[in-house]
């Protein structure tokens, strides 16, 4: 910064002019307001295919849906949300067990009519694809399992982790 | 020379002896001949049984919205006897707010679900318990067998359930044989004594009082041969009957002859059969019938017609008791059984109709659903059993709606000649629920809901802001609603000159107007400019994309909806968009069954999704403000609570009126028109949402279920309607719309890189003129 040639004279001008600016600084600082900038309006991408939000959660360890004798393991879902239906869903659980898919199918579709929002119903009709070896279709239950997953992360999630598991079976 | 002629009696000895030769052996030849029809007949499928159609079957469960007198007409419907005490499975009573009722067993595609008795509590509409009468155990879900709704009979009409011979009650067995031929067991075919008895009685009376027929011969005639009276066809009767004796067990012949015998008419279609006729007459199978019950249908095989329980109940009666009277004195039953039987009423049931099919618009999909697997032949003879989706409650509210509407459109100007078309389905799983292609609901001609293809006008819209909001818009991005021109190669201009020139159904040119605003009013300028903008091909492979597969035209007035449609295919793109962005084939049929409960098909649910959750949100929002603020506002619904969306349609000159729409748990296509396709005066907004509103209020979901809640993506943001842009807290002239994450719109200052708000411009300018202070 130039300094002034009026001012050039006063030894302690830049001294003085220094200070100034600092308490300039702070009492500004003490008005004024943190703005924060809107996102600019950049248009997005076009989203083809369902959102995965929790994909990074997913834990890369597993490699495989738990496989028992052949037979898809149950996985547990912690405090499952069930309603008038849920006899039907542990019956389907326990054909799932055994491998008896198709009666595990027929029970859960019968569940899904009663109770057509259940995210846990779809899922695990998604979980008796698999075991039917239509992994393109148990990922697309998956999806619609997780739109009504609502903020049930455990449910997102080993959704999410039976998506991998379908692309990896598309891919073999 | 001696006469060596011989005597008489060796001539006629030769001459009976060759006619006796050449009469056996022309009777082998014969009966040769008739070995070949009756084996080809009698092995194998003897009849062509009609495929029965069921409805779904009925759920229940504590908490379940169901009311009394709904379940009782489901049980009507189903055929169940209304008596106290429930005696027997398809039995039921009520007591003010209990139901207590004996399920059927039926066969599922999982296996047999077998009869069971519960008592069903209610309060006000609501099922409050399921309970096992005896043990008082509380049940939690119990599915119902399914009611019959309709069946595709063979091109002869006749109807029968088939029984074997182990499902042959013995007292039937016993009473027909002793009634019909004593000497069933004991005669090969024919029994001549009994003949000639019948022969020497019948003269005695100058009249036919006795038939001399056997259980043999009767089978014979009803199922091999015409019933003619001739000398020719009584041979030939005789004939066949001591063959089919000689090549098939007595049992095999009884069975054959109770499927078989003729026992009554219900409209078209012949009763045939012990099995079929205990539930027509009694509602009950066979096994459950009283000995008073047995008797009757026993007495009605020398005559159906004239022993008609319905209408000549006297000379069933009369005929009844000689049957019990027989019956008793052979001692097959016993003096008190004797008594009771003839003190017990002919019926206690109403017959039941189920002969009939009583939603045939249904049918119709469920047939054409069925023609791409099955051949004709396949669906009428094989007795095939079909569950569909089709829910009785639901249908019969599209009945009863769509057959009050021309009194309640008093707006229209021609009533008279009003035409509808309804298409209900489950919202998440494409289940057709109910169906209807006839202001009549008994109509059985033109199924408009199917084959009636109808220009649809702004239903189309839903699409075209789809592709946009796909391509980055947002439901605040501002469009032009002002006069366009569009000419042969598809450019726009404002010039009016063009090809062209759409215009708005108010005729006003409305400016600058927000995405959600001009959908939810239906702007057609707006809409074409920015269908024009997102492209033309982009907005036809979204309507493909939602279920539409047939060729589009691809001209710019398809933006307008110029282009026909059944309100069956409209019903598959709002499917797509109301179950979330996910296609889900449109499914009348559940599982079809073979007549001995194998199954052979199923068609389960499908699904697969086409676009983001929230494009689909969004749209949604938009379609709910169409019924809020937009071209549906008129309608008032009664609960606010309630969710809705949905479009207007209406063709040219007011000739098509439609509403495509879903709420919580249902989607649902209503067409109003007329057959003629002269105008009806009603736009989409004062018919068919009316029909629609009215229809949809009444639905409810089974069981209560959020409505899907906003995805992680979408953020709610207050936007000034005149700027659109986020409004600051004192501005009242806003409104909250759901955008996509980093989709907000912004300043054009914030559009600027580097940019800075006001209070940063002046603090910049503060430095900057303290420093030109310093320099």
């Amino acid at each position: 910064m130039k300094i002034p040639s009026h001012l050039s004279a006063y030894p302690f001008y830049p001294t003085c002019h220094l200070l100034l600016l600092i308490s300039l600084c702070l009492t500004l600082n003490g008005c004024g307001t943190k703005t924060v900038f809107p996102p600019s309006a950049t248009r997005p991408q076009p989203t083809s295919g369902p959102t995965t939000r929790h994909q990074g959660t997913v834990q890369e360890a597993r490699t495989s849906v738990p496989i028992e004798h052949g037979r898809i393991k149950p996985v547990v879902l912690p405090n499952p949300q069930l309603g008038p239906a849920g006899s039907l869903y542990k019956k389907a659980e326990q054909h799932l067990a055994k491998g008896s898919y198709r009666q595990a199918e027929l029970a859960l579709e019968r569940a899904l009519r009663v109770e057509p929002r259940n995210g846990y119903y779809w899922y695990s009709l998604a979980r008796t694809k698999f075991g039917q070896k239509q992994y393109a279709q148990a990922r697309q239950l998956c999806y619609k399992s997780k739109t009504a997953a609502g903020g049930d992360k455990a449910l997102i999630e080993a959704n999410d982790f039976l998506i991998s598991q379908t692309k990896r079976k598309i891919i073999k | 020379m001696m006469d060596k002629r011989l005597p008489i009696f060796k001539v006629f000895l030769i001459f009976f002896t060759a006619l006796l030769c050449g009469g056996g052996l022309l009777l082998v030849l014969f009966g040769a001949n008739l070995k070949d029809d009756i084996r080809s007949k009698f092995d194998g499928q003897k009849w062509q049984l009609p495929a029965i159609v069921y409805a779904r079957p009925l759920e229940l469960f504590p908490g379940k919205a169901l009311s009394a007198n709904l379940l009782v007409k489901e049980l009507e419907l189903a055929g169940y006897r209304n008596e106290k005490p429930v005696t027997s499975p398809g039995g039921f009573f009520r007591e003010e707010n209990r139901v207590h009722l004996k399920t059927r067993n039926f066969h599922f595609p999982g296996g047999l679900e077998r009869s069971i008795e519960l008592e069903v509590g209610f309060t006000e509409s609501t099922i409050s318990s399921l309970t096992k009468p005896n043990s008082k155990e509380h049940l939690t879900l119990i599915r119902l067998d399914p009611a019959r709704i309709g069946s595709f009979h063979p091109l002869i009409h006749e109807d029968r359930q088939v029984l074997k011979p182990e499902e042959i009650p013995p007292l039937l067995k016993t009473a027909l044989i002793t009634v019909e031929d004593q000497n069933f067991n004991s005669h090969y075919g024919i029994a001549p004594l009994g003949i000639l008895r019948a022969l020497l009685a019948n003269i005695k009376a100058r009249r036919t009082v006795q038939g001399g027929s056997t259980i043999t011969q009767q089978l014979v005639k009803n199922f091999f041969l015409e019933r003619e009276r001739t000398f020719s066809r009584k041979f030939k009767e005789a004939i066949m009957a001591v063959l089919l004796e000689y090549y098939y067990t007595k049992e095999d012949i009884f069975t054959a002859y109770v499927n078989e015998v003729f026992l009554g008419q219900d409209g078209s279609r012949a009763i045939h059969g012990f099995g079929l006729a205990s539930q027509f007459y009694f509602r009950r199978s066979l096994d459950d019938l009283s000995v008073a019950q047995t008797a009757t249908l026993v007495g009605m095989v020398k005559g159906p017609s004239a022993y008609d329980p319905r209408n000549r109940k006297s000379a069933c009666i009369a005929r009844r008791n000689l049957v019990l009277q027989t019956l008793h004195d052979k001692t097959i039953i016993s003096t008190k059984q004797y008594e009771q039987a003839k003190a017990e009423a002919i019926s206690d049931v109403m017959v039941q109709k189920n002969g009939f099919n009583r939603f045939p618009a249904f049918l119709d999909l469920v047939r054409f659903q069925l023609r791409a697997e099955y051949k004709e032949e396949d669906l009428r003879g094989k007795g095939l059993k079909i569950l569909t989706n089709l829910n009785p409650q639901v249908q019969w509210k599209i009945e009863q709606t769509l057959s009050q509407s021309p009194l309640q459109l008093e707006s229209a100007t021609n009533l008279k000649k009003l035409q509808g078309a309804v298409i209900v389905t489950s919202r998440e799983s494409g289940e057709v629920e109910g169906l209807t292609g006839d202001i009549d609901p008994f109509g059985t001609g033109f199924n408009r809901a199917l084959d009636a293809s109808r220009p649809i006008g702004s239903l189309v819209k839903p699409a075209v802001y789809l592709s946009a909001l796909a391509s980055g818009y947002t439901l605040a991005s501002p469009l032009m609603d002002t006069s366009i021109s569009v000419d042969r190669s598809g450019k726009m201009s404002s010039n009016m000159d063009g090809s062209w020139t759409p215009s708005n159904y108010d005729n006003i040119e409305h400016g600058r107007v927000p995405l959600y605003l001009a959908m939810a009013k239906s702007y057609n300028l707006a809409t074409v400019r920015l269908g024009m903008n997102v492209g033309l091909e982009k907005v036809i492979d979204t309507i493909q994309k939602l279920g539409f597969s047939a060729p589009l035209p691809k001209y710019p007035s398809l933006l307008l909806g110029a282009t026909e449609m059944s309100p069956f295919q409209v019903s598959q793109i709002y499917q797509t968009i109301g179950s979330g962005g996910f296609f889900l084939p449109l499914r009348s049929i559940n599982s079809v069954l073979t007549q001995d409960n194998r199954l052979l098909k199923r068609y389960g649910l499908q699904v697969e999704q086409r676009f983001s959750p929230a494009l689909i949100f969004l749209l949604t929002h938009g379609l709910e403000r169409v019924l809020s603020e937009g071209t549906g506002r008129s309608y008032q619904f009664h609960s606010d609570k309630k969710f809705f969306a949905g479009k207007t349609g209406t063709s040219n000159e007011l000739k098509d009126s439609w509403f495509a729409g879903f709420s919580d748990s249902h989607v649902a296509v209503v067409w109003l028109g007329r057959d003629d396709n002269k105008p009806t005066g009603l736009s989409g907004s004062t018919g068919a949402l009316r029909v629609w509103g009215s229809l949809l209020e009444t639905l409810g979901a089974d069981s209560e279920s959020p409505q899907p809640e906003p995805t992680d993506e979408i953020d709610w943001v207050r936007i000034d309607k005149t700027t659109l842009k986020p409004a600051r807290g004192w501005n009242t002239n806003t409104t909250e719309l759901p955008f996509i994450r980093n989709t907000v719109p912004v300043t054009k200052k914030q559009q600027q890189p580097g940019h800075l708000n006001d209070l940063e411009q002046k603090t910049k300018n503060f430095f900057e003129s303290l420093n030109r202070i310093f320099q």
